[in-house]
């Protein structure tokens, strides 16, 4: 009850003017939505029972073997390895993201605005399948990038840049940019210009009003988009799978792994029940970071 | 705004490094488009020269004799359904939840705010292997139904973000209007309400048709022999035979969703737009 706003008070007395039958009313208009984010509900119950299950006899004993297995040094090291590739590619793309946000807050151009949006915008409804054939050719042995190499330094196949971790990151922030910018541009554009004005008359220099105006009061947006990215990266399935072929594990693949083709299932649950973990952590992290619900703004 | 003359360099150099990433940002997709004209038959880059022959072939995967074969057609007319369906489920789970979170004040609606926010953050790969296990447990064959709800409970927070961002648009005294003059509740939220969330419903449609046609974690785990969504097929394809043929395929699906963007855009108008924004 804490996030009044304008329609909030406008829709006080029409609440109040059909208050006493509306009970029964709300429960039957949430309940298709109620129905399919319940399914969500079921769906990681289920996993936490199997978690708890032993192998081959998920719905009948009970173990902490998966659990034990899930932290032993080799499963740990993957765990910790996919948290820095999400923070890794969290902190890149907050970074890539702000002059694009600072161009799209500044541009008097509407047009501009619209296209800059839509062009970062496209790669993450495209989706990385299809623009995973696209960065084999640019990144590939023989792709693009090699091929510039070639012409310059005369030497062929400089670089190895697929199937490792400078491709999966790559493909991480490309991916993810939207989330980064979205929230930064929001911050951004409530900066009233007259502060900027007010550093320069009292003396600052551009760059310690960047230091000292412009980034601390953009900090409620990067740290919602650093921490948007990082709870997105930390689940990285498609990226991995497709740009860092067998070389590059994380969480998620190992889960496909378990489950799949090694049939342990209590364990593939363990790492799911870790990776739900660090998803609800972010939801937590990111509702305290001003924004004051998910659907306004 | 702030002095555009005085910080001129300034502002040159954002907008230059913009350019810059945004080229960075779009040139896989770029690649993929340039790629799927070559003359070449293999995947050489730069290509050689220029051609439409890939998607001649395209053509004949998609209505020759071996058409049944390749399943090209029909991938693409399960991916639309699915797409379809799971824009019709999220629009009717979230049009009515909508209108519960902004017009009226009940116990738990920050809890039950939350937990349809939920599926933002929530692991694609867990839900997809924990519906797979729920499926075989219950033994029911399901068909396309499985990919659906896996993509209806993944996508409604962006038609319930939607749903909610035109409502608040919508004056609650015209409700009250109507219904002084004796409309009923019903009545009053079809003729005057409904219309006039159009825009935002329909950008929220468009929304999660195209998330759900280009989804592949969920259709990967989801699929089956029966039911074989484009994205599946493409997935296959790359695994098997990587002729530039995938890459007319792939560009195919950018023009078809830039198409259907283009084309809401051009129905509901730039009113709507705002809704997809912020």
């Amino acid at each position: 009850m804490t996030t009044v706003g304008t329609s909030e008070a406008a829709a006080a007395p029409l609440a109040s003017a059909i208050a006493s039958p509306i009970r029964r009313p709300i429960i039957w208009l949430l309940l298709p939505a109620g129905l399919l984010a319940g399914l969500l509900l079921v769906c990681t119950l289920t996993l936490l029972r199997i978690s708890f299950g032993p192998r081959y006899a998920e719905w009948n004993g009970w173990s902490l073997a998966a659990f034990v297995e899930a932290f032993s040094p080799y499963f740990l090291s993957i765990i910790l390895n996919t948290i820095w590739l999400a923070l890794v590619s969290a902190v890149l793309a907050t970074v890539v993201s702000f002059p694009i946000a600072l161009f799209m807050v500044r541009t008097s151009s509407r047009l501009a605005r619209d296209l800059v949006l839509i062009c970062i915008m496209l790669p993450m409804v495209v989706g990385l399948l299809v623009q995973s054939f696209g960065w084999v050719a640019i990144l590939g042995p023989d792709g693009l990038i090699n091929q510039v190499a070639f012409l310059i330094t005369g030497e062929p196949r400089t670089f190895s840049l697929l199937f490792n971790t400078t491709g999966v990151l790559l493909g991480l922030v490309q991916t993810t940019i939207p989330l980064a910018v979205l929230p930064l541009v929001s911050s951004l554009s409530v900066i009233p210009s007259d502060l900027e004005e007010a550093a320069s008359v009292l003396g600052a220099r551009r760059l310690q009003t960047y230091r000292h105006v412009i980034l601390p009061m953009a900090m409620p947006g990067i740290a919602a988009g650093t921490i948007l990215v990082f709870g997105f990266n930390t689940g990285a399935f498609v990226v991995p799978l497709l740009l860092g072929g067998s070389r590059v594990s994380t969480i998620a693949v190992i889960i496909r792994d378990q489950m799949g083709t090694l049939s342990n299932w209590p364990l593939g649950a363990a790492l799911s029940m870790a990776l739900i973990f660090i998803a609800l952590s972010v939801q937590v992290a990111h509702r305290h970071m001003g924004s004051r619900s998910r659907f306004e703004r | 705004m702030s002095g555009i003359g005085r910080h001129g360099a300034e502002s040159a150099l954002i907008g230059s490094v913009t350019a810059i990433l945004i080229a960075l940002i779009l040139a896989p997709i770029a690649i993929v488009v340039v790629m799927s004209f070559t003359a070449a038959s293999t995947l050489q880059f730069p290509p050689p020269g220029f051609s439409l022959r890939w998607y001649l072939e395209v053509w004949h995967m998609a209505t020759g004799d071996a058409a049944s074969l390749t399943r090209l057609t029909e991938s693409f007319r399960v991916s639309v359904a699915i797409a379809a369906l799971t824009a019709f489920l999220c629009v009717l789970a979230s049009v009515p939840a909508s209108y519960a979170l902004v017009r009226y004040r009940f116990p738990g609606r920050s809890a039950v705010e939350e937990l349809l926010g939920l599926p933002i953050v929530f692991p694609a790969v867990v839900l997809g292997i924990a519906l797979l296990i729920l499926v075989s447990v219950s033994g029911i064959e399901f068909g396309l139904w499985q990919i659906v709800a896996a993509h209806a409970i993944t996508f409604l927070p962006f038609t319930m973000r939607n749903c909610i961002t035109a409502l608040k648009g919508v004056d609650p005294e015209l409700e009250e209007a109507a219904k002084t003059l004796g409309a009923s509740p019903l009545r009053t939220f079809v003729e005057i309400v409904l219309p006039l969330m159009r825009a935002g419903i329909a950008w929220g449609v468009l929304l999660v048709f195209i998330l759900s046609f280009n989804e592949f974690t969920l259709s990967y785990f989801l699929y089956t022999v029966d039911v074989f969504p484009l994205s599946i097929w493409l997935f296959q394809q790359s695994n098997t035979s990587f002729s530039p043929a995938i890459f007319a395929v792939s560009a195919l699906t950018i023009f078809f969703n830039i198409g259907i963007i283009l084309t809401v855009d051009a129905i509901v108008g730039k009113r709507g737009g705002a809704h997809i924004r912020s």
